[in-house]
């Protein structure tokens, strides 16, 4: 009885000490979307109290003014084309890996291996130009393929590691039955990769929604949230209420997928961190 | 059977094509262009380029900016490292024990995440303007105690604090899972024994965590070395260069100033630092895992 007491205020303890924190870590989301509720006249007079009569013209103004439909579709394509081009491309490559013994499959781990230990910043201006010259720059597609190229290895090495651990049995018998190594790939080995392919697509997607300094460098064009963002805020500097809303509106959409993801989200983190 | 082998080799190399042939044109050769350009006094997209040799790092490592950018980055990495790591282990720990609405929690620790850091910082702009100014003026705190959170002295450390509070709960995510793969039966074995909460804590699970401190404290430093879109929004590198990382240097060097060369230069020295700090954390770990042994 004593311990059951003590232990349930322990939990107590614990709870309270942990809305603490969760407390001070929303504080900031919860004063920026209250915020996007208030006037610019209301947030000058003060930035922490609450709107006096909430509107709704801030969101309407940020969706219009950063043609915010468009970015939204700009950074779905981007993200979507990626996560499909490097699934594709990567279950290839991890499966020969995986499973080609050979002097040329260890060599080729070990190059993907190392480009881990390179900042994109040490290969960001020549690769700006080799897409110049390959006149990538300006369009989507050019950057889908861009970041299939640099965002390939760690999936390389998850699905690896995955086929790696499923016995060959299943494809031994498939071939004896007459099929080719390719058909044997996709009809056989594919399925079988689903729960890989999910944590790869989830983590490519997070890497490649918010990211920032690429797009810009290849697109040069608001094309994505972030860019658009970028642009809006040194079109409407110091309209906080304006930025604020901007805020929520792009925070919005990842939001929802994570909370529907949330899954697979947390075990890709946890996956890639092993790996990465 | 020859036949057999040589078509099967075939077929893997078809399969390892596509994504060699993208890792080759946008990671391998934009690397080894990257060091050739290092040595060359490379302007902008001028075509004429001259071999100079080690000129460009002579000049970076004896230049005030370039030193300057360094040691902030170094201050910023250490910031970021140590804080996020606590905060992070901190949150875990809480999230494992006997917490309730725990998803909840996990969620809004995460919920930063998500976020661009483009985005994050103008947030963190706001709050340390005009949010700050008007707490200020609602508990009457006199103008010469006010803090100028991103003005010279502050900036730094204030950017450090954004990162901190985007990046814990990723690191948190990854301690979970850490914890969770501790056996219960030694959790269990250690409070048989009269361990309390706090001594299975400090006696068990930090030793078991050992490896995944490890992991998180070479992710965050790696990643904070590179650290480039929280300045680039909140500061600009500013006020004069307080918040100017390496990542931000070469970037202005290579993009404002067009010094195409030089700021490869710089690039690959950024590379070598990242390459020095892994071996060194990696052989630090396996001296203390033999060591341990």
């Amino acid at each position: 009885m004593n311990t059951k007491h003590s232990r349930r205020r322990g939990e107590a303890v614990t709870t309270t000490v942990t809305a603490l924190f969760a407390l001070i870590f929303f504080l900031p989301v919860l004063i920026a979307v209250i915020n996007s509720f208030k006037t610019n006249g209301e947030i000058l007079a003060s930035a922490i109290a609450l709107p006096g009569a909430p509107t709704l013209e801030n969101y309407k103004t940020v969706i219009e003014a950063s043609d915010f439909p468009s970015a939204f579709l700009g950074s779905c394509i981007v993200t979507g084309g990626e996560i499909v081009l490097n699934l594709v491309v990567s279950s290839l490559a991890g499966y020969a890996l995986a499973r080609w013994k050979s002097v040329w499959s260890h060599v080729l781990t070990l190059v993907f291996l190392s480009s881990m230990f390179v900042p994109f910043h040490t290969i960001m201006i020549a690769l700006l130009s080799t897409a110049k010259s390959l006149g990538l720059t300006g369009h989507l597609w050019g950057l889908i393929l861009i970041y299939c190229g640099l965002q390939c290895t760690i999936p390389i090495f998850l699905i690896k590691g995955f086929v790696s651990s499923v016995p060959k049995e299943l494809e031994e018998a498939a071939m004896i039955d007459g099929c080719s190594i390719a058909q044997c790939f996709f009809l056989v080995v594919l399925p079988m990769l689903k729960p890989i392919l999910a944590t790869v697509a989830v983590l490519n997607a997070l890497w490649i929604w918010n990211d920032y300094l690429l797009p810009y460098l290849i697109l040069a064009k608001p094309a994505t949230i972030p860019l658009s963002q970028m642009y809006f805020y040194g079109q409407y500097n110091q309209q906080w209420n304006l930025i604020m809303a901007g805020f929520v509106v792009s925070t919005l959409p990842v939001v929802i997928f994570f909370l529907c993801m949330q899954k697979h989200v947390i075990s890709g983190i946890a996956a890639g961190a092993v790996k990465g | 059977m020859q036949k057999v082998k040589l078509r099967q080799s075939a077929a893997y190399l078809a399969f390892l094509l596509p994504a060699t042939a993208v890792f080759v044109a946008f990671f391998v050769f934009p690397f080894f262009k990257s060091i050739w350009l290092s040595l060359t006094d490379a302007y902008g997209y001028r075509q004429d380029i001259n071999f100079i040799g080690l000129k460009n790092y002579a000049e970076a490592l004896s230049n005030k900016a370039f030193r300057s950018s360094l040691w902030v980055t170094v201050k910023y990495t250490a910031l970021v490292t140590v804080s996020a790591n606590v905060v992070a282990l901190l949150l875990a720990f809480l999230l494992d024990g006997s917490t309730r609405f725990k998803k909840l929690f996990r969620t809004i620790f995460f919920l930063p995440n998500l976020m661009s850091l483009i985005i994050v910082g103008f947030v963190w702009v706001f709050l340390y303007g005009g949010v700050y100014r008007s707490f200020a003026d609602l508990i009457g705190l006199p103008e010469a105690l006010r803090v100028s959170w991103l003005g010279p002295d502050m900036a730094l450390i204030s950017i450090a604090a954004t990162a901190v509070w985007q990046c814990a709960g990723y690191y948190m995510l990854i301690y979970i899972a850490g914890l969770q793969s501790i056996s219960d039966e030694v959790i269990e074995a250690a409070r048989i024994d009269g361990a309390g909460t706090w001594d299975i804590i400090r006696h068990v699970k930090l030793p078991l965590l050992a490896p995944v401190i490890f992991m998180n404290t070479l992710l965050l430093i790696t990643s904070c070395f590179k650290t480039f879109d929280i300045p680039m929004a909140m500061t600009s590198g500013g006020p004069a260069g307080a918040t100017t990382t390496i990542a931000l240097q070469i970037y202005n060097t290579g993009f404002r100033a067009n010094r195409t060369g030089y700021a490869t230069a710089q690039s690959v020295i950024l590379f070598l630092i990242i390459c020095a700090i892994t071996a060194a954390l990696y052989f630090f770990q396996n001296r203390r895992g033999e060591a341990a042994e």
